[in-house]
């Protein structure tokens, strides 16, 4: 239904139900406005935005009053510009008269109003001001309410849009004023996005205090994690003053978290690589902006010819003396697709060696394989946006709200608007508190739950036979494996409630359109990829595949892990999933590459290590990553590398990995390079230099060039956007994504043409592998159960401040401080039997190694269970975890070891 | 509870909010005292408030067969004096406590000295009709209730189309007595229209205005029919869910609500199929914080909701979206009472009566102050000179405020204009909430419209600019005019400032706020000159030299 109004006498035709300020635009009338914020409801405040409407006695404010049809309206009426001049003239007598804090917060939304209105210093409305403290006891906002205009903006983006009400109104009338509860000090997720959305310096960035003002603004994407989230760098010099979020990205509209919005200035950390302000040894004080090579126990710089020769002369010395299978290589899931896509050319056409992978092997493995073996692609079928649309969400141990919030909030105002939530998680995160059903299992015990689930689906004819017959191939066998795992078995096992396991299923397999997303609380396990074909035999039975909302959707966890595994940073296949044994593939690529390329497969993350450490692989080269830390088992991994004849890595930190190098390459963050990500919804987006690297770092993209063109691999590309046209070359679901297109925005492959719109959701008509396949499951128990020695579980995982290793995360000011440390979370009931107080440090001991960690007692965790989040160095999760691989997608069982816990000895 | 039988005397006890203030609970107490030596069953029944407020604690003593006597100002030990004589033969004294008996026929008075209060001059300009119960019933009996008509209109409700029932209450003339004027017949039809057939109906006891306490009288005196009230709204509109609203302030009320509504829930005329009807309905209570925006309707949703007390922007009008965003009738306590009148009747003159009779809360300066009830079309002097006895002491009037300091004050000059909606708006005023405060001629009108000014800003919830900043800019410009520092020019500033918090609020109370300094200026612009010259006229205000 749409109203025909009038409006300064053009008439526009807009939807029933539109407000009178949206009618104004659509009309491309200019309203002032200062308190609306088209993601909340209006709010009216402000009353900046009145307009004039015929026949009525008082004007009308545009932003909350609804159409109607032929509605007369005035935006220029000038009683009403007089009305709105003296309201903005009171609003300025009780804000600071030279009001330094909008200037230096770039938010003079209020000042440009009064100007444009004409409002010159004197005030006829002079009058006392309120006088309030300002707060900056938090390292990331300052709240300085002598400058609020209490539009609200802020309390209504914290509610309605993150879905957090960290702050509220609190008093009234002049009095009234914005507030944490209890009027405490501000005490929140730090996303910041009230700070972007403030008209004036009330809300300001703690980082930017004091810098100059910004010379520009760089739009790219943010490099910390899979949503993708579009941001505007500003920057001024070569120093970043403030980020704030792109509007109109599909990936995040606006909003960004902690670490986007907050997590940027890492790269000026003493510790940074190439930086002017790194020590090397604490003791001789010398500064070194310029690569390492090892000397002794410790390092020396080196020119950059220097280190690149010895590079590629301890490259091709191993090659030549032990042919190209003691070479191995970790591209990188931080890295752009360029650099990833040259890396592993530079591997394979330059150093002839299949033996590349890296971190995807640790967190979705177990996604990509099992999606290719049930759909035929290793990718999210649908994407984020998804949430809006189906009916109910099933969250398979993913911690959405911490470890995507971005995504999540697009979760909360889909579960706003109705959509239903179901949780499969053994601690009560913060997803149970929006959720219908939580479903709170034993780790490592997913497969039973979600046979329990197909099994109640099954008995009760819940299933979609008509998808089933026309679309899928394998019912029978995955149906007869079901057949036992009654709901009762099944709670048997996982420990959740058999009734629950039955409402579940039901509200998932009646639902219009349900879609599964799933983090690592899946995947890390010896049974990985068949917890995977749990989840696609699931959407498959109920025929939840091919629709918008629904699929089965593993949210990736680093910013271009799509894109690395896209960009086959993996040991079998060239870019795009190209089988490497197919001499068809072979032949095409080599025709582009004009390089031979090996014909066999190379061997998976854990292998290399395990070869690393039998002495098989003598030499690799790690393009920033630290597997170190982010590989089970630390005391293995660092022995397997310590064991290489030669290691290279290329970093911006002097990372526990790098620390084992022979030559150390300072790169380049995410701020300081050109290129694209692919975020977790296949989206490809360009991201943009905003900072000039140090004096002393190289871009990747050009250390990689220049390291092939020493091993004899011919590379000169004229920059990213060259490398991306031959990647569009090869790979053809790509092929229509230019540079060019993506100035307008990113693009989610397939896209095989110029033309062609993006795919939004994949396999509505047909697979690749013709028929979806069921896959018949057994549940199968984690490897490592506790016992009397070990009689604690312990899980890992992530904590919305920090990102992976740290490495960046903990060298951001504000992120580092707070939350500077790691702990180990325990339930109320094991601390109470363990003796311990809040934050007190205990030694956590597992069959491979010891940590001390301060103990957070809570009863997120459930009793038995305890949490590690594996960000910190010195308390590294990964110390205690198993090595155990899932035999069909060699992911190790990072989600589930046996612990021993004692209160740690008095230093 | 088991009645006694009609044949025994009784004694009355008004235990109003005034009443007690007043010390009725020990009056109460000592009449108890009385009743238990009499060596006679005479029953002891607490009432509401009959509306004189100027001469509680209010006593009322019925013999069977005679009229019910109305004593004043009686005190705890005063009261078994006066009671023993009225029940002796000697019989009640003419004058002192008495205020008058309560008879139909003024001819053959079975008191023959006594005054029959038709007579008396607080009575005889009202047309008590809203609250003929308040001050005579048992506010907690449901039969003392029913006996005198209650619940019967609900019952003629339920028996008729919703659409009838509205068309009924539409014919009335019914005008919304919040204080907005809206037709009450109009917000029901809108309400019930709204393709969402989730309503709610709400009815608003917050009465936050100074000055205003006739909506508490009827919720302390007669709530039953203010829940009946509510019940007609409900059914008419398809709402199953209600509210009532009052603040927390109001204990007295809240209360007598409460066990109303438990005795209704008992009976069956609350909760699933009322009266044997297929129509299910529930009625919550719910206390508000006492800020007098907590009385404007989408600020009381709000708050209803578990938000602030924030209104909201209108149109869109709660009867189309309100409560959790569903349509959502609100009325005013008195409107509703009025409704179970309405509705109770067939007869269309008399509903029409119903619709035309306005509670007013007179108070402030006047001889006489109380609730009392009359007919629209009274005029103000009639009301304050007639009823209210007048300014009290030997003062001269100078002022009454008019609904609350949302209608401004009004001169002497202006007293013929009658009690209505139309004729207060088209002096500027309104009739508001039927509050009257009156000011003698001690008064300078500076310093009163600042200390009503400062009530509006602290009264201003704050959400919108002009009436946050602007109501603290008013008192500001106030307090420089009453200290002698202002400037002719600055009463232009002062005009002006009005103009803005009046034109640019988002609600009523914003609108409204600039009112005591626009009608000071308007009428008693010789207080602010004198000022401006550097004196007060009345000497209340430390002006010139001597201001701090
Ligand atoms: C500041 C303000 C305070 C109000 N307070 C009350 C109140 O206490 N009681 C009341 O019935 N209406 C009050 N109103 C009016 C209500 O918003 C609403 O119009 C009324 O309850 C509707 O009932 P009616 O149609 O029966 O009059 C107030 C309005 C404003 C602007
Ligand atoms: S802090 Fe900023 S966003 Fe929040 S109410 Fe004040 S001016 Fe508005
Ligand atoms: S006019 Fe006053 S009370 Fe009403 S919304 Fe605005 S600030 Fe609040
Ligand atoms: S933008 Fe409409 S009132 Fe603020």
């Amino acid at each position: 239904m749409t109203v025909t109004l009038s409006i300064d006498g053009v008439s526009v035709r807009v939807p029933a139900g539109s407000t009178l300020l949206a009618a104004a635009r659509a009309a491309g009338r200019h309203v002032p406005t200062l308190c609306h914020d088209p993601k909340t409801k209006p709010f009216g405040g402000c009353r900046a935005c009145l307009v004039r409407v015929e026949g009525e006695a008082r004007p009308v404010a545009a932003c909350t009053r609804p159409v109607a049809g032929g509605m007369v309206v005035r935006t220029d009426d000038a009683a009403v510009r007089a009305l709105v001049t003296g309201i903005v003239q009171l609003q300025l007598s009780d804000h600071p008269e030279h009001c330094t804090a909008c200037a230096a917060s770039g938010h003079t939304e209020l000042h440009d109003l009064a100007a444009a209105l004409g409002i010159g210093a004197d005030n006829p409305f002079a009058g006392r001001r309120r006088e309030q403290p300002t707060e900056d006891t938090n390292p990331f906002i300052i709240r300085d309410f002598s400058a609020c205009i209490a539009c609200g903006k802020c309390i209504r983006i914290c509610d309605e849009v993150r879905g957090v009400m960290a702050i509220n109104w609190q008093g009234r009338g002049f009095g009234l004023k914005v507030a944490a509860p209890f009027d405490d000090v501000l005490d929140c997720e730090f996303c910041g996005h009230c700070v972007d959305i403030c008209p004036t310096g009330a809300l300001r960035e703690k980082l930017a205090e004091g810098l100059p003002a910004p010379d520009r603004a760089v739009k790219t994407i943010c490099g910390y994690c899979g949503v993708g989230c579009g941001m505007l760098v500003q920057v001024a010099g070569n120093r970043v003053v403030r980020v704030t979020a792109e509007h109109g990205n599909p990936s995040n509209d606006g909003a960004l978290c902690v670490k986007g919005k907050f997590g940027y200035d890492f790269g000026d950390h003493p510790d940074r690589l190439g930086g002017t302000g790194l020590k090397l040894g604490a003791t001789t004080g010398e500064r070194v902006a310029a690569p390492l090579v090892r000397d002794g126990d410790g390092f020396r710089p080196v020119s950059w010819d220097e280190a690149l020769d010895r590079v590629a002369q301890g490259l091709l010395g191993i090659k030549r003396a032990h042919g190209p299978r003691a070479l191995a290589g970790f591209p990188s899931a931080k890295c752009t697709n360029e650099e990833n896509y040259l890396f592993q050319k530079l591997l394979r056409a330059g150093l002839e060696t299949n033996h590349i992978d890296h971190c995807t092997r640790l967190c979705h493995a177990a996604s990509t394989k099992g999606l290719q073996m049930a759909f035929g692609t290793g990718a999210m079928t649908n994407a984020t946006d998804d949430f809006a649309l189906a009916d109910v969400v099933f969250a398979v141990g993913t911690n959405t709200i911490e470890n995507h919030p971005v995504s999540a909030l697009k979760l909360k105002e889909a579960i706003r608007k109705g959509t239903r939530l179901i949780v499969a998680d053994p601690r009560r995160i913060e997803m149970v508190e929006w959720a219908d059903i939580w479903l709170d299992l034993q780790p490592g015990t997913n497969a039973a739950l979600l046979l329990g689930m197909l099994h109640v689906i099954l008995a009760e004819g819940l299933a979609d036979q008509a998808f089933i017959a026309a679309r899928t191939e394998g019912f029978d066998d995955a149906a007869r494996a079901a057949a036992r795992y009654t709901p009762e078995f099944a709670a048997r096992i996982t420990g959740v409630d058999p009734q629950k396991i039955i409402d579940a299923a039901r509200l998932y397999g009646r639902a219009g359109n349900a879609a599964i997303y799933n983090g690592m609380g899946i995947t890390q396990h010896t049974s990985g990829t068949d917890n995977m074909l749990c989840l696609t035999n699931l959407a498959l039975a109920t025929g939840n595949v091919g629709r918008p909302g629904t699929g089965v959707n593993p949210l990736r966890g680093q910013n271009n892990v799509q894109g690395s595994c896209d960009m086959a940073g993996v040991p079998a296949e060239l870019p795009g999933y190209q089988p490497i044994l197919d001499p068809a593939v072979r032949a095409k690529f080599t025709g582009v590459w004009h390089a031979g390329i090996p014909d066999w497969i190379g061997k998976t993350l854990t292998e290399i290590t395990d070869a690393a450490l039998a002495g098989e692989i003598k030499g690799l080269y790690v393009l920033g990553e630290n597997p170190v830390l982010s590989d089970p088992d630390v005391t293995k991994t660092t022995a397997a590398l310590g064991n290489l004849d030669f290691l290279v890595v290329q970093d911006i930190f002097l990372t526990e990995t790098a620390k084992l190098a022979h030559v150390v390459l300072p790169g380049t963050t995410f701020l300081e390079k050109d290129g694209t990500f692919t975020n977790t919804d296949r989206r490809v987006q360009r991201v943009r230099a905003a900072l000039a690297p140090p004096e002393g770092a190289l871009r990747d993209l050009d250390i990689i060039q220049a390291v092939a063109r020493r091993v004899g691999l011919p590379m000169d590309y004229d920059g990213p956007e060259a490398v991306w046209n031959e990647i569009r070359q090869v790979w053809p679901d790509v092929a229509g994504i230019g540079y060019r297109r993506l100035e307008e925005g990113g693009i989610q492959w397939p896209c095989p043409a110029e033309d062609h719109p993006g795919t939004p959701f994949l396999y509505a008509d047909t697979f690749p592998i013709g028929r979806g396949r069921f896959h018949p499951v057994e549940f199968i128990p984690p490897r490592e159960l506790p016992d009397t020695d070990y009689p604690y579980m312990l899980t890992t995982g992530r904590w919305l401040l920090h990102y992976h290793t740290g490495s960046m995360t903990r060298r951001s000011r504000g992120i580092g401080e707070a939350l500077p440390e790691g702990f180990v979370e325990i339930h109320p009931d094991d601390a109470a039997a363990l003796g311990l107080a809040p934050d007190q440090p205990v030694t956590v001991r597992s069959r491979r190694g010891t940590i001390t960690v301060r103990a957070l007692i809570s009863p997120r965790s459930r009793p038995g269970v305890v949490f590690i989040p594996f960000h910190f160095a010195e308390a590294a999760a990964n110390a205690l975890t198993n090595t155990a691989l899932d035999e069909k997608c060699k992911i190790p069982e990072l989600k589930v070891c046996a612990v021993h816990i004692a209160p740690a000895p008095e230093p | 509870m088991q009645r006694p039988p009609d044949n025994y005397p009784r004694i009355f006890v008004g235990t109003g909010s005034c009443g007690l203030a007043a010390g009725a609970d020990a009056v109460f107490e000592a009449a108890k005292r009385f009743v238990r030596g009499a060596g006679q069953d005479i029953h002891l029944i607490r009432t509401g408030c009959l509306g004189m407020c100027h001469r509680e604690p209010v006593v009322e003593v019925l013999i069977p067969g005679r009229p019910r006597v109305i004593y004043g100002d009686v005190t705890a030990d005063g009261v078994a004096e006066l009671l023993g004589r009225h029940f002796s033969p000697v019989g009640p004294e003419a004058a002192g406590h008495t205020v008058g008996q309560r008879t139909a026929d003024a001819e053959s008075l079975p008191y023959p000295d006594i005054l029959p209060i038709a007579l008396h001059p607080f009575f005889a300009g009202q047309a008590p009709l809203l609250l003929a119960r308040c001050g005579v019933v048992d506010p907690h009996s449901l039969v003392d209730y029913e006996a005198s008509g209650g619940y019967s209109a609900i019952r003629r409700a339920l028996g008729m189309h919703p659409k009838e029932v509205i068309a009924r209450v539409r014919r009335s003339g019914l005008a919304g007595r919040g204080g907005g004027g809206m037709l009450t017949g109009d917000k029901w039809a809108l309400a019930a229209a709204q393709r969402d057939t989730e309503r709610y109906v709400i009815a608003n006891g917050d009465e936050g205005d100074p000055g205003a306490f006739s909506d508490r009288t009827l919720m302390e005196g007669d709530p039953h029919a203010v829940i009946e009230g509510l019940m007609i709204a409900a059914y008419a509109t398809g709402a199953h869910r209600g509210y009532i609203y009052t603040r927390a302030a109001y204990a007295t009320a809240l209360h007598r609500l409460e066990v109303a509504i438990a005795f209704c829930r008992k009976r069956g005329y609350l909760g699933e199929g009322i009266f044997g009807t297929g129509y299910d309905l529930n009625l919550h209570i719910r206390k508000g914080s006492g800020a007098y925006i907590c009385g404007e309707e989408t600020a009381l949703i709000a708050t209803l909701e578990g938000r602030g007390p924030m209104p909201e922007e209108k149109p869109p009008l709660p009867a189309v979206k309100g409560y959790l965003g569903h349509p959502t009738v609100v009325n005013n306590v008195e409107t509703l009472v009025a409704v179970s009148h309405i509705v109770g009747t067939e007869d269309d003159a008399l509903a029409a009566l119903a619709a035309k009779t306005k509670l007013l809360s007179l108070s402030g300066a006047i001889a006489r102050p109380g609730a009392v009830e009359v007919p629209m079309g009274t005029s103000l002097r009639e009301v304050i000179f007639g009823i209210g006895g007048g300014v009290a002491g030997d003062r001269r009037f100078k002022a009454v405020l008019v609904g609350g300091p949302d209608g401004g004050f009004l001169p002497e000059h202006l007293l013929d204009t009658p009690v209505s909606f139309a004729a207060l708006s088209r002096i500027g005023s309104t009739l508001g909430s039927g509050a009257l405060v009156v000011v003698d001629d001690s008064t300078c009108m500076v310093a009163l419209a600042r200390y009503f000014e400062q009530f509006e800003a602290d009264a201003s919830c704050g959400k919108c600019t002009p009436c946050r900043v602007g109501t603290v800019r008013l008192v500001e410009r106030l307090d420089r005019i009453i200290a002698g520092h202002a400037t002719a020019a600055e009463l232009d500033t002062l005009r002006d400032l009005c103009g803005v918090v009046r034109e640019g609020s988002l609600c009523g109370l914003g609108r409204a706020a600039p009112n005591p300094v626009t009608s000071a200026l308007r009428h008693f612009g010789d207080d602010f000159k004198a000022h401006l010259e550097g004196y007060c006229p009345t000497g209340a205000c430390t002006t010139g030299e001597d201001a701090p």
